[in-house]
């Protein structure tokens, strides 16, 4: 049961410190000298507070990670630390690295993630008819896409499989020079038929009994019917409630105390500018300059660089996360308005959100 | 010392500690557990708020506890008659006080914390669940380092800008702690926050609210390294529980990592999980056992397998540690697996058993003889009911 | 399962995709299979089951019987067919029976009551017949517009069918997946609805489909291997297909590795088609998957398996592992074959019956079936409910007519017999489950109530006076139909395994019965309390000092009885708690709830003994002490958090409130009653002097 110690103690210290007192001093025990094999000194504050890995490792091995998958490693690669969309990392021997990456439904799109690897290599973006004749290759035992692409200089190849499903999308790529890369081909594919879900090896652990109750009116197809209005679908983070559309939104959350939702223009629905300012003026803050606007962070969604606004201030003061997709014809708008401490909570859920965005058909 | 010793009091103090109780359960559900043992039971007054902005003021635990004690002895113990007709009562009070002593004892004396191993992983410390500490190391190759520790009952007051400076002879500089606050975040200071809260190389702390559970709390505090007479770079830095990383702090051509984290206890042995068996009810995903078996190091000795599971804590030297969870969650089969032990260090450990044991004799022995006596009065009521009839 | 099985499952998965049978599309719920019936076919085509006529004689009762007895595994245990079925209608029905109404649709059913197991052979055998059966209630008004049903006038308790249900599926389903993800202590009364509806059709249908495996017959298409494997016929039986399924899934795979489907075109053909003919089974055995009820062919393998399972074992380690398994499908099949004919179908139902019996007793499994059937038609507590009102009405009558001890002698020899039906009945729920009958929500209903009746019956014999006796029938009638009511709230087998934790029988013995029968001592305090307090007010016996002295007395005495077994009870919950979570004492609203009753009932006495209040006082504050209790027993369970927060119920909450309101009116009667004392005793005072 409970007894006071804890409380006379705080209190025999507040009477001996004085409760004016701000600055105490105190001395140390002297040191133990302890083992410690993991400790690493000397790494900047990305790598001490960053969420997603921010950097490589200071140290020299990284804690081992637990990935989603399990494969064979061909003969001659190495793995690499995980890092930031690089869930599984190798590197093959001639410079060649090969990477997997695992993101939420839709993960800008078949279109936008070819387009996406397309500049990276100088080539001119694909159209959405170069999307079927893609080959097929099977990836997790599904059919996924196959994309062979040289770059413009042709100093570099790149070999990429991407995995659209329901509640995932699984990319692989390898690149380098397009000799090496050409050499490590039948290791890629050793790769690409070993990998596997991690776990995956038990289908059988969803028990039947709780499938049968549990899970549902529908329980042998599983999966959740993803959100969706408009052209568009998503799949809708945990906790949001949906509301449903009106004539000015496509969509409507609640979240928490707040809300968020997509709505569509047409245009560039008012210009990105008007837009931002007058958002700034909604919360309540400075408007940002032009040059800040600019500064403003993209995120790939629909396959376009949508620009990602933050206005958030201290704990409950009003805040907002705005995304701003233009998509040539029309600008499709998806807003999160609440208290900023929510924002600041619901951030993660708001960018996995916006990411989920995939076109319907 | 009538009123001390009385009923009255007895009355008053099991009343509100009836009230309190019930109302620190009905509050678990806004604050959670943690908040409200703060708040309802380990409190001397509890300012209850009843509409609005009214707040009626209502002894807390500690203070029942404590007055519980006094009327408690004083009345049940000390000033009760000594009849055979009360030994019963007597027996039961000194149970009840036995117990509140065990209490003291656990909350003066005890530690607690976790011990997380995967399978062929060993260790002899275990971690707190709610405490902090700030360690200061220095390499001193080899894989060992020299370790200072700054625990969390030196910095505990170091709240906003009230500072705490801490020194030791044998350490280069002083660090000086500051703005600590129990659970925050760690952010990148964007074009668009506003925040009156110190920026260091783009980051600051972020305030948040307490956890309804409080072991996911992450506390941060701004520390301040000075040196007379030597370079210090970086003099002011951020501590963050989560950090994955300690701050390095370059005194001359010394230097030292300093980290905020959950505080460490060591043990007297070693702990090396052999393996972890976790078994569901057939077709369900019902745990029915878990159980670790490990390996025990003492230093000196064989070392010794032993069984840790559910229900069958392991006891040793004064350790317990008592299968509490394991992991990970999404494992496959194959997988290697951590458990989780919760350890306690509790010297008190086994008084509520023999407080119980004496409590039951206590009541059996007084109840049982109040009912021999009913039943008797009734017999002879009875007997002279049938008699007149 | 090994890596070789799920390499298959791969396989399949991987033909599927390639020949564009998306799984999820076979599986969508709305359209489903069984109601589409026997359509003409072309040999070699995918054949849907055979439909036979509908069912018109009544089922030989033999047949009921020995599916009553089928050993099943759910929820963690193995227990019989009926327990599954019980719960699966009580969950629809909210009965144990299925009424057909009186009307020609029904055909020679019309007006027949069936019980759950010929309901339940009704689904199994003849699943369009029993489409028609209206079984599901469906109360709220919103769900049924949301189902597209509110056009049909019902009233509200009237039953809907699977097939006016079924077309509404697709609607329903948005909402279903939506609701399903909110914490179901936070869902509305709507959305509770809307998850159990979707719940009771994803169980119905599990059901209606299980046969459906039995039933099927796979065409062999263009494959001459299949022909060779299987002749000339018209569609392949599941247990034969299974027999081959070894050399099958072999050539499949032969035909895999040399990469048949991308060049010869006779190959890939053949490739195709067996591809084709396996997932087929495959998936009718995935849709299949709603009982398990084949026992392993491995002892070590604890879970036993569905149809699906099945096909995975054979796949795994081939076919002679697994002989006795395909010949319980192939007995299903002749059983399903026999439908037309009842006396064919009893003897097929009993033959398959006992071989999964005999393959369950070469496991050392089932052996407690028959006890567990015995037990659902002995239905102990729902005969000790009718017992106990026979005895409270005796005991009443007995207070109109006191000279006749006759009354008196049947009001003692029913409430015997009462407790006799309830130890007995959780005498054989310990023996089912080999532990302590008090571990659930349910069993200490059950077990309080027990005690507290026992109890009665002891003050009775020492006291004599038939206020205990009249209270311990009442109690008693009170206790098993709360009981009752309670498992109709929840919904579930009531005979269930323990998490972890739990399962320990020293503790359970121990700590939970202590307290439980801390509990009951206090709640019929708290009840002899009420005839104290009533009997004031309405001026019953009000010239008897000695009667309510006595009542009293017996208050307090059983009191002290409550106070005992609450306080050791509170403390060895802790010491458990020290060795299971490693603190003795952490302010769980459980361990809360049980420090309250114990500190309310301390007070109680010490407040006596402080001469603060006596007979009134102790009686309204024991009448409040039902109120701890109650929120001990059940309001803390309805707060969501803590260790202990194992049951949740929002129909428990309503009750709950309404026994909060009852005894808070019963204290107030007693307040009126006590004042209307003192102004009489002052009064009389006042005139005397």
């Amino acid at each position: 049961m409970s007894n006071p110690t804890p409380l006379v103690l705080s209190l025999l210290a507040a009477a001996l410190v004085g409760c004016g007192s701000s600055e105490r001093e105190e001395s140390l025990d002297p040191p133990s000298t302890i083992q410690a094999p993991g400790l690493r000194i000397g790494a900047t504050s990305a790598q001490r507070f960053g969420r997603m890995g921010g950097g490589a490792e200071p140290g020299a091995k990284a804690p081992e990670a637990q990935t989603a998958f399990t494969f064979a490693l061909p003969a001659g690669w190495k793995t690499l630390p995980a890092q930031q969309f690089r869930d599984v990392n190798l590197e093959a021997p001639g410079g060649v690295n090969a990477w997997v990456t695992l993101m939420g439904p839709g993960a800008g799109g078949a279109l936008g993630n070819l387009n996406r690897w397309r500049s990276q290599l100088g080539l001119a973006p694909a159209a959405e008819s170069d999307l079927a004749a893609l080959p097929t290759e099977t990836l997790l035992g599904q059919s996924a896409q196959r994309i062979d692409l040289a770059s413009a200089d042709g100093a570099q190849r790149l070999v990429a499989v991407m995995l659209f499903e329901a509640d995932r999308s699984v990319f692989v790529r390898m690149s380098g020079s397009p000799e090496a890369v050409q050499e490590q081909l039948p290791g890629f594919a050793t790769f690409l038929a070993s990998l596997a879900d991690r776990g995956a090896a038990s289908p059988s652990v969803a028990s039947p009994s709780a499938a049968g109750s549990a899970g549902g009116a529908d329980a042998a197809s599983g999966a959740a019917d993803p959100g969706g209005a408009g052209d568009f679908r998503w799949s809708t983070p945990v906790g949001w409630v949906p509301v449903g559309g009106s004539p000015f939104k496509l969509f409507e959350y609640t979240v928490a105390d707040g809300k968020c939702w997509v709505s569509e223009l047409a245009g560039d629905g008012g210009g990105l500018a008007a837009n931002v300012v007058r958002w700034c003026g909604q919360v309540g803050i400075e408007p940002m300059a032009e040059s800040e606007i600019e500064a403003l962070p993209r995120l790939q969604v629909l396959g376009q660089e949508a620009v990602y606004v933050r206005l958030l201030q201290d704990g409950d003061a009003p805040g907002m996360l705005g995304l701003i997709i233009p998509l040539g014809d029309r600008t499709l708008f998806v807003k999160m308005t609440g208290a900023s401490r929510l924002l600041v909570e619901q951030s993660p859920g708001f960018e996995s959100f916006c990411r989920s965005f995939t076109r319907k058909g | 010392m009538d009123f001390l010793s009385g009923f009255r009091l007895s009355v008053l103090i099991l009343f509100f500690m009836f009230l309190i109780t019930w109302l620190g359960t009905l509050s678990q559900v806004e604050i959670g557990l943690f908040q409200s043992q703060k708040k309802y039971f380990e409190s001397w007054i509890v300012a209850q708020p009843v509409y609005g902005p009214l707040h009626v003021p209502l002894p807390g635990g500690a203070l029942l506890m404590a007055a519980l004690a006094v009327n408690l002895v004083l009345g049940g113990i000390v000033r009760l008659r000594r009849t055979w007709s009360r030994a019963g009562i007597l027996i039961t009070h000194l149970g009840i006080a036995l117990l509140l002593v065990a209490g003291v004892v656990k909350f003066a004396a005890s530690s607690e914390g976790y011990m997380r191993l995967y399978e062929g992983e060993k260790s002899s410390e275990y971690v707190s669940y709610h405490e902090w500490e700030v360690t200061i190391h220095e390499d001193v190759g080899d894989g060992g380092f020299r370790q200072w520790v700054i625990p969390e009952s030196m910095f505990v007051g170091a709240t906003g800008a009230a500072s705490v400076t801490v020194r030791e002879a044998s350490l280069p500089f002083e660090l000086s702690l500051f703005g600590f606050v129990g659970n925050a975040d760690v952010l990148q200071k964007g074009p668009m926050f506003e925040t009156s809260q110190p920026v260091l190389d783009g980051y600051f702390v972020q305030p948040r609210q307490n956890d309804k559970e409080a072991e996911y709390d992450v506390a941060a505090c701004y520390v301040t390294a000075t040196a007379p007479g030597a370079e210090v770079s970086p003099r002011d830095g951020i501590l963050w529980g989560a950090a994955r990383y300690p701050l390095a702090v370059t005194v001359g051509d010394r230097e030292f990592g300093v980290s905020l984290r959950k505080r460490r206890f060591p043990v007297p042995f070693e702990v090396e999980l052999a393996k972890f068996t976790h078994e569901y009810h057939p077709g369900t995903m019902m745990p029915r056992v878990f159980k670790s078996d490990v390996l025990v190091r003492a230093e000196g000795s064989q070392p010794e397998s032993m069984l840790i599971e559910m229900n069958a804590p392991l006891r040793r030297d004064g350790v317990i540690a008592f299968q509490s969870s394991w992991g990970p969650q999404n494992a496959g089969p194959g997988d290697r697996l951590f458990s989780v032990f919760t350890v306690v260090e509790n010297p008190s450990d086994q008084w509520p058993l023999w407080s119980c044991i004496v409590i039951g004799i206590g009541l059996v022995l007084h109840f049982g003889m109040m009912l021999m006596r009913y039943i008797g009065a009734e017999m002879k009521s009875s007997a002279t009911a049938e008699a007149a009839r | 399962m090994n890596n070789s099985n799920w390499d298959s499952a791969r396989a399949l998965r991987r033909a599927c995709s390639f020949l564009g049978l998306a799984l999820a599309a076979i599986f969508a719920l709305g359209g489903t299979t069984s109601a589409q019936g026997g359509h003409n076919h072309a040999p070699g085509e995918f054949v849907d089951h055979v439909h036979g006529s509908p069912r018109t004689a009544p089922y030989d009762a033999e047949l009921v019987h020995a599916f009553r007895t089928l050993p099943v595994q759910d929820g963690g245990r193995i227990k019989p067919f009926e327990s599954l079925v019980q719960v699966t209608l009580l969950k629809l029905n909210e009965k144990r029976s299925v009424s057909i109404p009186d009307e020609p649709m029904y055909g020679a059913l019309a007006g027949v009551r069936l019980s759950a197991m010929e309901w339940a052979l009704d689904v199994l055998l003849y699943p369009d017949q029993a489409s028609d059966y209206p079984v599901f209630v469906v109360t709220d008004s919103e769900a049924l517009r949301i189902i597209g049903l509110s056009e049909v006038a019902k009233r509200k308790r009237d039953r809907y069918s699977w097939n006016e249900l079924a077309p509404g599926i697709d609607r329903l389903r948005p909402y279903y997946d939506e609701y399903r993800r909110i914490e179901e202590k936070d869902r509305s009364r709507l959305q509770t609805q809307i998850v159990q509806l979707g719940n009771d059709l994803a169980d119905y249908q599990g059901l209606q489909r299980v046969c459906d495996v039995a039933r099927a017959r796979f065409g062999t298409g263009g494959s001459s291997l299949l022909r060779e494997a299987f002749g000339e016929v018209d569609g392949v039986r599941f247990s034969v297909a299974a027999a081959q399924a070894g050399r099958l899934i072999a050539a499949f795979r032969a035909l895999d590795a040399s990469g048949a489907a991308n060049g010869d075109a006779a190959q890939a053909a053949e490739y195709t088609a067996l591809a084709d003919f396996l997932g087929r089974q495959l998936r009718m055995a995935q849709g299949s998957s709603a009982v398990s009820w084949l026992p392993p062919s491995d002892v070590e393998t604890e879970t036993w398996l569905d149809f699906s399972g099945v096909f995975d074992e054979i796949r795994a380690d081939g076919v002679e592992a697994h002989s006795a398994q395909i010949e319980a499908i192939a007995k299903l099949e002749r059983m399903i074959d026999a439908t037309g004919d009842q006396g064919a179908l009893s003897a097929a139902g009993q033959d398959f019956v006992a071989h999964v019996r005999q393959m369950a007793d070469r496991r050392g499994e089932g052996s407690m079936i028959d006890l567990e059937v015995s037990y659902h038609e002995a239905d102990y507590f729902y005969r000790a409910l009718q017992i106990f009102v026979l005895g409270f009405l005796l005991c009443a009558f007995g207070w109109l007519r006191p000279q006749l001890k006759l009354l008196y002698l049947g009001g003692w020899a029913t409430s015997v017999l009462g407790a006799g039906l309830v130890v007995a009945g959780l005498t054989v729920r310990c023996i089912l489950l080999s532990r302590p009958p008090v571990s659930t929500l349910y069993e200490t209903i059950v077990f309080i109530t027990g005690i507290a009746v026992l109890v009665a019956l002891v003050a009775e014999a020492i006291n004599k006076r038939r206020i205990a006796l009249s209270l311990g029938a009442f109690v008693g009638a009170l206790g098993m139909f709360v009981a009752g009511a309670f498992e109709l709230l929840e919904q579930r087998d009531t005979l269930v395994e323990l998490q972890a934790v739990l399962r320990t029988n020293f503790w359970l013995a121990t700590h939970v019965t202590s307290v439980t029968i801390g509990y009951a001592g206090g709640l019929l305090a708290g009840f002899i309390a009420h005839i104290y307090l009533l009997g004031k007010l309405v001026g019953w016996k009000k010239d008897s000092y000695s009667f309510y002295r006595n009542i009293g007395r017996m208050t307090y005495g059983v009191l002290c009885f409550a106070v005992v077994f609450a306080t050791v009870g509170t403390i060895l919950g802790g010491i458990w708690a020290n060795d299971s979570w490693g603190r003795f004492w952490g302010w769980d609203p459980k361990e809360n709830g049980a420090l309250m009753i114990v500190l309310w009932q301390l007070l109680i006495l010490h407040g006596r003994l402080g001469g603060f209040w006596r007979d009134y006082g102790i009686a309204m504050l024991a009448v409040l002490g039902n109120i701890v209790i109650a929120f001990s027993w059940f309001g803390v369970n309805l707060m969501g958090v803590g260790l202990h927060s194992y049951g949740f119920q929002a129909g428990t909450k309503f009750w709950l409130t309404v026994f909060y309101a009852t005894q808070l009116l019963v204290v107030a009667a007693g307040a009126i009653a006590w004042y209307r004392d003192r102004a009489a005793t002052a009064a009389a005072q006042k005139a005397s002097a």
